[in-house]
């Protein structure tokens, strides 16, 4: 029994993207508590509702986060036009879950290049961001964004692509999934990499459904929950099921991220593949009156938008719950008992976004 | 395999030549980009100064003024969102492939209409 | 084209929750979501709950899908509300959430940061400032 330290983590540090502190409790090496604290950009979001209409706050969805932007805008988008009971046309629900996967695929890629960067292998870091820079001018070349896509409006999309561009999307999203397989080949077998990562931080299943996990933290625990089998878009006539793993530990998480990003390489080809003629919008008029718990499946989870709107042209509420949110739960559980070592791997692991966890 | 499966992407990166670019004196191919929302343009000669961009901005980046024939925007403040150029009645707005260069200054992009000859406006062609 | 999903809303007094909560626990529910909505004269806080895509109104249904919400209304001075914490661990984080910028008193709470979870320039903005739609 060693004596007790308390090692300040964060909010500044090399393998945090983004700030969040915590207080880590410590016994010789290894790690008894941890004590969150967030709110370092905590920037007022939901506040907004108050000055932008609720067409412009669009904008501002799409702006909650710089790595998931796509989902926040069709999620609130998907909000609002339940609310006023507007029904999308198809080509525009095949064109969001389309975009939806590719900033899947980007949002993934990035985060096996940060976890590759946390447990020190640097090149393999530069592969997957290399890899991740085709995704990205691709959706430059179908949106005009690189990141924030703002091309998700109430109602509809606010451009369309030519079937043939979306072929050639294809095509290249395919050529890209060899690449995919080689930089999954590293992850998933080299030795000093699951060195790092098999046996570390593990959640059963029980604890991960009663901590609240969403998205690849729980399908690694062997959970099949998806928020895309509501079948929300159109992913109710593309063909998938959840990834699911059963070990728990990261090891399983990186390897649910892996195969999802060749699951959303099959999504984008279905999509495509199966996508209606006709237009991509609609004209909304009139003001939203009600409320709804929009879904949807980001990369790091479920999301919630919860709009409600009195009928004036500002919505009452509009309330975000990001997965990264429902995830720091399990995080402090995992961090219990864990080497001080493994602590940046550990909150890596969660894919943590904390800027749109505190909006 | 195990452990030396990095090595084959990395010798063929070797020989590949570098995934980036110089940027400052290579930029990315224009093709490539020809949606890209870059920054907004506008033809002032054809401009009425009728506001409805700026209403319809939503960081208040565009400042419209009637009296002065001027129109200017802040490049910062500029969220590229289109919105502008969607509700433009002229069309003299478009969305530039090209992005605001890095700038070290808050400034506002001015634009003015040079002053028509104030009488027989419709007998004068356009400059 | 997509059926929406079916989202029941179930008004309960604060007295009732703890236990209506227990309920929802031992129905097999999952906490989605709680939050907190400031309405003209009094505010109302959200609970969500998900049952893998079922809708209260047809657990057996595939095709209706939902979730179910429950809902208490508080009045704008001095809230109070008890903690969920006991039965859904991970409330505590919506539960601080709620105090910091709702200025609600959660009693009870997992993991209590006594109004520091979010450093705010006034506290309670949700409340304390009235909206304001500027134009």
């Amino acid at each position: 029994m060693g004596t007790r330290t308390v090692i300040p983590f964060g909010p500044q540090h090399p393998v945090l993207p983004e700030p969040i502190h915590l207080d880590l409790v410590l016994e010789d090496e290894k790690v008894v508590e941890a004590i969150p604290k967030i709110g370092y950009v905590h920037r007022g979001f939901e506040k907004l509702v108050e000055k932008m209409d609720f067409n412009e706050l669009v904008y501002v969805a799409d702006r909650i986060c710089g790595i998931c932007a796509f989902i926040h805008s069709m999620a609130y988008c998907q909000g609002v036009e339940a609310v006023m009971s507007v029904e999308v046309p198809p080509r525009a629900e095949f064109l969001r879950t389309i975009w939806s996967e590719l900033a899947r695929l980007s949002s993934h890629l990035l985060w096996l290049g940060l976890m590759a960067d946390a447990f020190g292998f640097e090149s393999l870091f530069m592969q997957s961001f290399r890899i991740r820079e085709k995704i990205v001018d691709m959706l430059e070349e179908m949106t005009g964004g690189r990141i924030i896509l703002g091309v998700c409006r109430v109602g509809g999309v606010r451009r369309d692509v030519p079937n043939d561009a979306l072929a050639d999307i294809v095509r290249r999203v395919k050529d890209l999934g060899v690449e995919m397989h080689r930089l999954a080949d590293v992850f998933l077998q080299d030795d000093s990499v699951k060195h790092r990562l098999v046996g570390v931080g593990v959640l059963i299943r029980d604890q991960a459904a009663e901590l609240g996990c969403v998205g690849p933290m729980l399908r690694a625990s062997g959970v099949s929950r998806d928020t895309r089998t509501l079948g929300y878009a159109a992913y109710g006539s593309v063909d998938f099921a959840p990834i699911v793993e059963k070990d728990g530990d990261s090891y399983a998480r990186c390897a649910v991220r892996i195969r999802e990003l060749f699951q959303s390489v099959d999504l984008v080809a279905q999509a495509a593949s199966k996508i209606p003629g006709g237009e991509v919008g609609v004209k909304v008029s009139g003001y939203p009156e009600g409320e709804y718990h929009s879904r949807c499946e980001q990369p790091r989870g479920e999301v919630i938008h919860y709009v409600k709107g009195d009928g004036t042209r500002y919505l009452q509420r509009y309330r975000v719950r990001t997965p990264t949110f429902a995830n720091i739960p399990a995080l402090l559980r995992m961090l219990q008992g864990c080497e001080l070592a493994d602590v940046p791997v550990l909150v890596l692991t969660i894919d943590p976004c904390i800027s749109c966890t505190e909006r | 395999m195990s452990v030396f499966g990095m090595s084959r992407t990395i010798m063929r990166n070797l020989f590949s030549g570098p995934a980036t670019r110089l940027y400052p004196t290579r930029e990315k191919e224009p093709h490539r980009a020809a949606r890209s929302r870059g920054r907004i343009e506008i033809d002032i000669e054809a401009c009425i100064f009728c506001s409805a961009c700026a209403k319809r901005c939503p960081t208040d980046a565009i400042i419209v003024s009637k009296t002065d024939k001027e129109w200017n925007i802040d490049r910062l403040r500029c969220c590229t969102c289109n919105a502008c150029v969607e509700v433009c009645p002229k069309k003299c707005l478009a969305m530039g492939n090209r992005y605001t260069p890095p700038t070290v200054t808050k400034d506002k992009d001015i634009f003015r209409q040079p002053p028509r000859p104030p009488k027989e406006p419709e007998t004068i062609p356009g400059a | 084209m997509n059926p929406r999903e079916h989202q029941t809303i179930e008004e309960i007094p604060a007295a009732a929750l703890l236990e209506r909560v227990q309920k929802m626990r031992s129905e097999g529910w999952r906490l989605v979501h709680a939050a907190c909505t400031r309405l003209v004269a009094d505010q109302e806080v959200n609970y969500c709950f998900d049952r893998d895509g079922q809708s209260l109104d047809s657990p057996d249904s595939a095709t209706l899908r939902g979730m179910h919400t429950l809902r208490v209304r508080l009045p704008m001075i001095d809230p109070e509300l008890p903690s969920i914490s006991s039965f859904y661990w991970p409330a505590f984080l919506y539960e601080n959430e709620m105090h910091d910028l709702f200025g609600i008193t959660v009693k009870g709470m997992a993991v209590d940061f006594h109004g520091h979870l979010y450093t705010t320039m006034v506290p309670t903005p949700y409340v304390t400032k009235e909206p304001d739609h500027g134009d």
